[in-house]
Order: C-alpha cells, then structure tokens, then sequence
C-alpha cells in the first residue's frame, strides 16, 4: 500500500484512487530496487558466489546506497503517473534487468535522468536524482579518458613520494612513475589505481551523498568541505604510497595485506568527519536545493 | 493500478532473482572458449604464440602466420558489457583496424548499437530455452592484424558450434 492509498482521496489535490494512474513513489521506488538488484549482481559475477561477495562490496557503498534510498522521502508530496507512462517504464525496466543484464550505472543514470525530466520540481527527488548521480560518478570517474587523468596524477604523486621518503632518510631514486630504494633492492610502479584522483572519486562521491542525505540539499561552504576532504585524501594516499615504497615487507603488508583494510577505514572516517563537518553548520542558514 | 503495477513488478524481480540464483543450464563444451579460438585459428593456418592476461578475465592472444614477421593478435574480452581501459587502448591504438567477432559473427564495431540487440536476442532465446547458454553469447573478440601481412579466411561461425 503507498502513501496515497493510505491517505485516501480526501486528501485536497490529490486525484482519485479510481484513475488509471500509478503512485509516483512506487514507480521510482521499484526502479531504484531493480537497480540496485543489478548492482548486486554485478558484484556477485565479479565475486564469483555469495561467499565472497563480501570482497567486492565496501562498507562506504553499503552505506551510499541506504543513504539514497532514503533521499526518496516517504513524506513528499503524492503525484501520480499515467498508466500507460508508467507501463512503458516498467517495460524498460524489465528488458534491462532480465535481458540487458548487469548494468547498474547505465540503469541508475536512466532513472536519475528519468527522475530529475519528471520530478524535478520535488525537493526530495531532485535531492535523490543528484545524489544517484554522485553514485555513479564515482564508477564513471574511474573509466576511460579519466585513466589518463590518474596517469598524469599518479606521476605527481610518485614525484612528491621520492621527496618525502628522501626528506625522511630513505634515499630513494627514480623518474617518472618510479620510485626505487637501491639499499632494499626494491622499487614501485605508481600506476592510475593508486594515483590520488583514483581514491578522490569515491570519497569525494560518500562525501556528496552523504550530505545530501544528511541535509537534503547542498550549500557553498560544502564544496570547501569537499576541497578539504580531497586535500585530506591526498595526504591519506601520500602515506599509503610511502609505507608501500619502503620494502617489500612492508608492500606486501601495506599493499596486498591487512593494512590495505586499515587505510580503507581510514578513508571511511574522513567521509564521516568532513560530511559531519560540514552538515554541523546547517542552522545557520537554509540549503540550496 | 499502483497495486498492479506493484504485482508485475515484482513479478519481474522474482523472475530476474530466479535466473541469477538459477542460471539456465549450460551446455556441456569439450573445451574452454580459449582452447577452442585457437583450435579454430589454427585450422585457419596460425600457429599460437602465447597469451598474456589483460584485466577482468580479458587476455591477448598472440599468433603467428608463416610468412609473416609481425603476429597477429586476438583480444579476448568475456564480457558484452565492459571492457577494460587496456582493451580499449589496444584496440585504439591498432595500425590496421582489427576484426570484431561478437558470437562467431564478424560485427562492425562494438557499440551498444552493434552488439547489443544481437546479445540481448540471444539471451531471449536463452531464456526461452530456444537456445543453449554457452560461452560465446558474451564473448567478444578483436582480432589485431599484423601490419603488411594478409591473414588467411578464418570460419569464425566455427566458435560457438564448437
């Protein structure tokens, strides 16, 4: 049962039960859950089985995806959607997740284009149709072209490393991309996945929704927050890189073991930090929306 | 409505819930896909060389043809939906516009236009059980050839009849 059929017609503006239209929210809500059902089994394909699904799914995408399934805010105003509309969306919905399967971020940019052409003048689903942009940015930031851009970056970021170990005492060479430690007989290749802007995306993506989420809306001084945040993350990401540029010992433990999970909290509490930061100041004047 | 919309939607959620948790039955192949595009190459006269894994269960196969100094190269990409930024720069960066094998069916290119409605109607067949799941509904393949050298006919509609 939906909110309008819980409230009945004698709610004022609200048309009558007995039109052939469908409620908005079950429309949207149900495309959400399609989506999110692909994102699933996405990462089941990539996981290989339920038992190891645990290590393709992070905590702070668990969390993305609660927060915006709660921007879709039960108490917006009831609309309706014409049910010959709303069966065309259906049919999309059901080609792409029984045939065109395991596609998430196409489903979700549909759905938030869909949801910002339709719904645009509701806060709520303005808030909701942004934030799931923001969630696949995130994906889309670490595709294609932008490979180039976390070439470039993850050359900057070994240049700042080699002068921050060599500042340190460790007395390390190298061009480019490398950095080398002649007296361990050991060196890395920083390559695009662990450039800065290849860890910004989804921490500067967690920091938009949850934001957005916590606030339901989004105000100038945030986007310093953001700034902050990614400045945060490139000192984050600076220590990473010279814990695993040390030794083979300590790569092997910084890079491929338990200390990656470390850094991957640490990641999660700068989100949380920063977005409580930036939302503690919410009384001081109204969000934009 | 919205109470019929609610039922055939989740009809469909059942339904897609079904098929992951209960794939179509695939059909038993005497060979891995990579065994069998080799063994369909070397019919056709190349010798494999050697492969090296790209990214995702993508890998470069690489073959060489008498007469020929330069190999030839195969992409092997398993999946219709993606391709890894290795991939596409190989394919990019190509001095002779490769062969697109989508299915054993030479294709144009590998655009959404081009390759899905061919997967999608595959995978209703599938559904329908008009048509056995086997690998090559979702294998593409790019093959890069060897600048100077013309590579012999090779029956790619051999790769899924196995």
């Amino acid at each position: 049962m939906t909110i309008e059929d819980r409230a009945g017609p004698a709610v004022a503006g609200l048309p009558s039960l007995s039109t052939p239209d469908v409620s908005r929210l079950a429309v949207v809500g149900w495309l959400t859950a399609f989506t999110l059902f692909e994102w699933v089994r996405l990462k089941l394909e990539t996981a290989g089985g339920w038992t190891t699904l645990y290590r393709e799914v992070s905590a702070l995408e668990c969390v993305e995806l609660v927060l915006l399934v709660r921007m879709v805010d039960l108490r917006a105003r009831p609309s309706r959607i014409h049910a010959g509309e709303a069966a065309a969306i259906l049919a999309g919905a059901t080609f792409l997740t029984l045939f065109v399967t395991s596609r998430p971020v196409f489903s979700a940019g549909v759905l938030a284009l869909f949801v910002l052409a339709r719904f645009r003048n509701d806060p709520a689903y303005r808030i909701f149709a942004i934030g799931l942009f923001a969630f696949i940015s995130q994906y889309l930031l670490l595709t294609g072209p932008f490979i180039w851009l976390h070439d470039a970056v993850a050359t900057g970021d070994a240049w700042v490393t080699r002068h921050l170990l060599n500042l340190l005492g460790f007395g390390v060479t190298g061009s480019g991309t490398f950095i080398l430690r002649p007296a361990a007989d050991f060196g890395v290749d920083v390559i695009w996945g662990c450039s800065t802007s290849y860890v910004a995306a989804p921490v500067g993506a967690a920091f938009v929704i949850v934001v957005l989420a916590l606030r339901r809306g989004w105000r100038r001084s945030d986007a310093g927050w953001l700034a902050g945040l990614l400045l945060a993350t490139f000192g984050v990401n600076l220590l990473r890189l010279a814990l695993t540029s040390v030794s083979s010992e300590l790569h092997r433990f910084w890079h491929d073991g338990d200390g990656t999970a470390a850094f991957a909290v640490g990641y999660m509490l700068l989100v949380a930090a920063f977005s409580l930061l930036a939302t503690r100041e919410q009384h001081r004047g109204p969000a934009t929306q | 409505m919205t109470r019929a919309f609610h039922a055939a939607a989740a009809a469909i959620m059942l339904a897609a819930a079904w098929l992951t948790l209960i794939p179509p039955a695939a059909r038993a192949t005497l060979h891995d896909p990579q065994a069998q595009l080799i063994g369909v190459l070397r019919e056709a006269g190349l010798t494999y060389t050697g492969r090296r894994d790209i990214a995702q269960g993508e890998a470069l196969l690489t073959f060489g043809q008498f007469g020929c100094a330069a190999q030839a190269g195969v992409i092997y990409m398993p999946w219709v939906s993606r391709m890894s930024p290795t991939a596409v720069a190989l394919i990019a960066h190509a001095r002779v516009p490769p062969v697109f094998v989508n299915d054993g069916e030479v294709v144009s290119g590998f655009s959404m236009t081009e390759v899905l409605p061919r997967w999608a109607w595959r995978r209703l067949l599938v559904l329908l059980r008009l048509k056995h799941d086997e690998p090559w509904t979702s294998i593409n393949l790019a093959l890069l050839t060897p600048r100077g050298c013309a590579l012999p006919p090779i029956d790619w509609a051999r790769l899924p009849r196995g």
